[in-house]
């Protein structure tokens, strides 16, 4: 299987494919170059969805909307201003991803049901306008007399184009879309978007706005739609309302579904099912919308991961194998060390302390969570974190972090007041945490989790990295080379290109720490990281701690594992019932009459 | 004054479509309260419900007969839609796998519904009241039937009310839906009151299709889906998870789309409907009524 | 009363329980020790069957219940009061109680609902004056009196309680454990876990002391009462003293 793969993926076997079909429409039959053109059209349709709902996770039932609105759009353009459809393609394109930008505004803030039944209402609105806007759409007469190949009405730069001429449009604009989408996913975009999908709390941590990364999804996804629409009207000369009803939403979803959300070559087989498919077999025609609802209620339960996930096909997240083949050994700026010139600099600054909590108290409804806790840490500071179960410890980590509000009181951060703002901000200011239980994007492999944790150090434009420009790849390379090295710290080499979701637990946790790590962070907050670690990974999370350690970032260590905890850190803080009960050494702090009490919960005569 | 008795007229039609919405609500707040499920086969449901009102009466079946098995048919629907889309897929981090699973199980019965009865929409008699059953309230005529779905929807959203608020098997399901463990430790049997509440949203289907079509007039397989969006928008205008909310919220999406209808164009009606529902997602998703609900880490 | 037999439970990848084997004799109260995540809870939750075991054998009065669903072993008379205070804090203190009565008891008894509730605010008069408020505006104490209350409604022959004293002020615990030692002296059987040991050791008859899922020490009150003495739970719970 896997001699297999290799072969079909390799390059010359791409090529030589590329090559047939550019030439296999000269020996069919116009009706199955009919049905290749669909294909095409299928093919963007299913990846502008996958885009959305496959790696962004924003369920989309209305997507056929998009579809509408760029078919219309191509289509009057075509017909009342006599615009090529060169033009045409790029003004659909352009508009559409201008009306996804627009939906994004309110879809970005809703999640789950409400998101479905949004999208859902968004499809049933663009219908009705379709319907009810006869003076531009022909309302339910339909809008005819589109220039299309098939009728011989349509001109390529003055030449009449033939069925053949217009499959080949179909072909280059689905090559170039695959090689931009494939640009775009394994760039630190298209992770971030998996990322906020697999959990928008933890992509925030990292300093990835889920907002952004959303209002991004919607445009590009929106615009591919639009693509299609234009292609879509051109080739059938004719468009109604019909087309573009809730089946057709439902048939883009299926063909994400059916293919495999999340991978690039899914898509392409899920649009190849419902495009061939139907075709061949009356039988299927016939009982189409049934077979279609039914794929729809087992999908989920017995191919989650669609063909892809049976055919075992996976889209690498990352350019590793891109820039190896390409731009050899560049000089690297920082010489192979994990953390830059300007990180070093910044912590060879003064002592004084970075982060300042001042009198903070923190209320759930009546119950008061923390009280009046005052805490200041300096460069290359550990501060342990404990107390027993409820006694604020989190909440802590979470008002530093931005995930609550605080009730009152202020936190500074390098001299800026940070109380109160939205978590992605806190982590671009170098805040960067990591949770109880771990984080990591389970169908990301640890190398791609890792490359997370450099996100915000990226800083090329959405145009380099879609278009593999040269800077963009270097900037990938020198991540990479980071990610390498922490691996090898952490002994996660072997590992790095096993999914996540498939390591052992304390394997798990090591990465979201290293992934905390290649943030850069200047304030490294870890919330319980020992926990259901084995003695062997405790030693090596032990020696991760104490490489952040040298490196001077100050660390919030919260643990129960008390060895551990004392092993590594300066100073402790002891909370319960969300006040500071102790605050000292390590050695006081076992002497202190009101931890031991806190702890064992009598007055201890040792 | 001819103007103010026009506007009346709309508000009161208002209210009696909003209070078909507000039936479709509370089928959606049924299945909410216990497992956070919003069945996305509940439109389809209402309008499978009708055809086979349809189909029984055609065969020869008195009404309360053909309503019988109507209601029966639907509660094992909803069982199976409960077995199948929703028990397997509830606890997956995504809530895309039921959301999927339910629309699959809902466009099944509308494509079933298309190749037993067509396409087409069909003729549905009228229930109790005729069409032109009309009783002078204020000075406006007021259509019987709408008022007897009005009623209906003000008699629901009591039981509702009472069930939940007075009798143990309302707080049961409340209680299902807070802390379903802790529910189970009580000796509560969490999954069947889980079952228990899809058949109960199945049968509120049920009494709002047998309602709603002869109001329309007619049915056609597609009917259901649209009209669901607009019961889900009233739930949503009301606060999701509120008896009180999905009659207000019912109603006031009625009076709204009814006002523009009349002062603007009847073929904008549904569309400012789904405008409302993108605008008070995006600005208050809670719903006017409803509480912020916490966030947990 | 009980018996556990190398029962296993894994969370994933992580072995919450090990190879636990233990042995509850009636009408004693027995502690669970342990820090944060040694299993304590896991264990509970497994006896009243929230959570499956992956491996080995509970029985109870000489009957396997280990594939028993947990409304069933309810009403074979094992209550839980889980972790965390957990209690419809959207309902009020008499729905609450009420639900704690109703589905654990069967048909004829049913009837008898609000005397045995009455009962309740007799005994607890604070919870008789609020029963109309919400559950979850009572404090602290109040909260954990009425689960409690609610658990004993359905008369168990063995309680669980799963860190009673959490988060509760001393003179509360006091409270708490006075009832403890009441219900003990009706002839109830009850496993209780506690973070903290001292405070377990003072009424329980027998103590387990749980790590990382396996059950390292066990004996009864003065054994580990001696364990505590010489320093050596000092150490598991504050780490080894650096001098």
């Amino acid at each position: 299987m896997n001699m297999f793969k290799e072969r079909l993926f390799h390059p010359i076997s791409k090529i030589s494919f590329i090559i047939l079909l550019f030439i296999a429409p000269l020996f069919f039959s116009d009706s199955n170059i009919q049905l290749f053109i669909f294909w095409g059209i299928n093919i963007l349709l299913a990846q502008s969805i996958n885009l959305l709902s496959g790696f962004s996770g924003q369920i989309s039932l209305g997507h056929a909307a998009f579809y509408a609105i760029g078919a219309y759009t191509s289509a009057t353009l075509m017909i009342h201003f006599g615009l090529s459809i060169f033009i045409t393609i790029v003004i659909a394109a352009i508009f559409n991803a201008f009306v996804g930008f627009l939906l994004s505004i309110p879809a970005r803030r809703v999640k789950e049901f409400y998101l479905a039944m949004m999208t859902l209402g968004f499809g049933f609105i663009i219908q009705e306008i379709v319907k009810e806007w006869s003076s531009v759409t022909g309302g339910v007469m339909g809008l005819s007399g589109i220039p299309s190949a098939k009728l011989g009405t349509l001109n390529f730069f003055g030449i009449q184009a033939n069925m053949v001429m217009y499959y080949w449009l179909v072909l280059v604009i689905v090559i170039v879309t695959m090689w931009l989408l494939k640009n775009f996913v394994q760039s630190y975009m298209g992770r971030s978007f998996l990322a906020v999908h697999r959990s928008e709390l933890s992509a925030e941590s990292l300093g990835i706005s889920p907002g952004s990364a959303k209002q991004l999804a919607y445009t590009l996804s929106a615009s591919i739609a639009g693509i299609a629409g234009a292609l879509y009207a051109s080739q059938m000369a004719y468009i109604g309302s019909n087309s573009f009803d809730m089946m057709q939403s439902i048939g883009i979803l299926i063909m994400g579904i059916l293919g495999g959300f999340g991978t690039l070559i899914g898509p392409i087989l899920g649009a190849a099912f419902l495009t061939f498919v139907p075709n061949k077999l009356q039988f299927i025609q016939d009982f189409q919308l049934m077979i279609y609802s039914l794929l729809l209620v087992i999908s989920f339960l017995f191919i989650p991961n669609g063909f892809a996930g049976l055919l075992k096909i996976r889209t690498s997240l990352e350019k590793g194998n891109r820039i190896n083949k390409s731009i050899k050994a560049i000089p690297l700026k920082n010489d192979g060390k994990l953390l830059n010139e300007k990180q070093s600099s910044f912590l060879k600054k003064s002592f004084s302390p970075i982060l300042n909590v001042k009198e903070v108290v923190k209320d759930f409804g009546g119950l008061r969570a923390l009280n009046d806790v005052t805490i200041s840490l300096s460069k290359g500071q550990i501060l342990g974190l404990i107390g027993p179960n409820g006694s604020g410890k989190s909440t802590l980590v979470n008002l530093i972090s931005g995930v609550y509000p605080v009730s009152k009181g202020e936190i500074h951060f390098n001299g800026k007041d940070i109380t109160n703002m939205a978590t992605h901000s806190i982590a671009r200011y170098g805040i960067i945490r990591t949770f109880q239980d771990p984080h990591n994007v389970p169908t990301m492999t640890v190398k791609e989790n890792l490359l997370l944790g450099t996100h915000r150090l990226f800083k090329s434009s959405l145009l380099a990295c879609t278009l593999n420009a040269n800077h963009s790849l270097r900037e990938e390379e020198q991540m990479l080379t980071r990610v390498t090295e922490i691996m090898e710290l952490c002994d996660l080499t072997d590992y790095a290109d096993e999914l996540a979701g498939n390591l052992p637990y304390g394997m798990q946790r090591m990465v979201e720490v290293a992934r905390a790590i290649l943030a850069e962070p200047q304030l490294l907050l870890l919330d319980e990281p020992a926990a259901g670690l084995s003695e062997g990974e405790l030693e090596e999370l032990n020696r991760l701690i104490r490489y952040v350690k040298n490196q001077g970032i100050p660390v919030i260590l919260i643990d129960h594992h008390m060895d551990f905890v004392t092993g590594l850190v300066d100073e402790i803080l002891v909370l319960e019932s969300g006040g500071v009960i102790y605050s000292g050494s390590v050695e006081g702090m076992q002497k202190d009459h009101h931890v031991i009490r806190a702890y064992l919960g009598v007055e201890h005569h040792a | 004054m001819i103007d103010f008795q026009f506007m009346l007229e709309l508000i009161f039609m208002g209210i009696c479509v909003g209070s078909v919405y507000s039936l479709i609500a509370h089928g959606f707040n049924i299945t909410f309260w216990t497992t956070k499920v919003v069945n996305f086969a509940h439109g389809p449901f209402l309008m499978f419900c009708s055809m086979l009102i349809l189909m029984f009466l055609s065969i020869g079946f008195p009404w309360i007969v053909a309503i019988l098995l109507e209601m029966f048919s639907i509660s094992i629907i909803g069982v199976i839609l409960e077995r199948v889309s929703v028990r397997p897929l509830v606890k997956s981090p995504t809530s895309m796998g039921w959301i999927v699973a339910t629309l699959g199980v809902g466009l099944f019965l509308q494509a079933l519904a298309t190749k037993i009865w067509g396409a087409q929409a069909l003729a549905f008699p009228a229930f109790i009241f005729e069409s032109t059953d009309y009783v002078p309230i204020l000075g406006i005529s007021m259509s019987l039937q709408y008022l007897l779905v009005l009623g209906t929807g003000l008699g629901i959203m009591l039981i509702m009310e009472l069930v939940m608020k007075k009798t143990i098997w309302g707080k049961a399901m409340k209680a299902v839906s807070f802390d379903p463990d802790l529910a189970s430790v009580m000796g509560i049997k969490s999954k069947s009151v889980v079952t228990i509440s899809f058949i109960l949203s199945a049968l509120l289907a049920g009494v709002a299709g047998l309602l709603i079509a002869p109001i329309y007039g007619n049915v056609a397989p597609d009917f259901g889906m649209n009209i669901m969006v607009l019961g889900f928008v009233a739930a949503v205008l009301g606060g999701m998870g509120s008896s009180k909310g999905a009659l207000i919220g019912g109603m006031t999406l009625g009076v709204i789309e009814k006002l523009v209808g009349g002062y603007i164009s009847t073929s904008a009606e549904h569309g400012v409907a789904f405008a409302i529902l993108i605008l008070i997602l995006a600005i208050k998703p809670e719903g006017l009524f409803g509480i912020k609900a916490v966030q947990k880490v | 009363m009980l018996e556990i037999k190398n029962l296993q439970v894994n969370y994933g990848p992580i072995n919450a329980l090990k190879e636990v084997t233990m042995t509850i004799e009636k009408n004693k109260i027995n502690a669970i020790i342990g820090v944060n995540g040694a299993g304590k809870s896991t264990l509970l939750n497994t006896i009243s069957g929230l959570v499956d075991p992956d491996q080995g054998e509970i029985s109870y009065k000489g009957r396997q219940i280990q594939n028993i669903p947990v409304e069933k072993r309810v009403k074979l008379g094992i209550g839980h009061v889980m972790e965390g205070r957990r209690l419809f804090k959207d309902q009020s203190v008499h729905d609450n109680l009420l639900i704690g009565f109703y589905f654990r008891n069967p048909k004829e008894k049913r009837r008898n609902a609000l005397l045995k509730i009455n009962e309740i605010y007799k005994q607890f008069p604070i919870l008789g004056n609020k029963q109309n408020q919400m559950a979850g505006t009572l404090s602290g104490g109040q909260q954990q009196i009425l689960i409690i209350s609610a658990a004993l409604l359905s008369e168990p022959d063995l309680l669980l309680l799963d860190e009673p004293s959490l988060g509760l002020a001393p003179i509360i615990i006091d409270e708490v454990y006075q009832l403890l030692e009441e219900l003990k002296s009706k002839g109830m059987t009850i496993i209780i876990s506690e973070q903290m040991a001292a405070l377990a050791l003072r009424i329980s008859d027998v103590g387990y002391i749980l790590e990382r899922g396996q059950v390292v020490k066990k004996g009864d009150r003065s054994y580990l009462k001696s364990l505590l003495d010489s320093d050596g739970l000092s150490s598991v719970y504050l780490g080894k003293a650096k001098v």
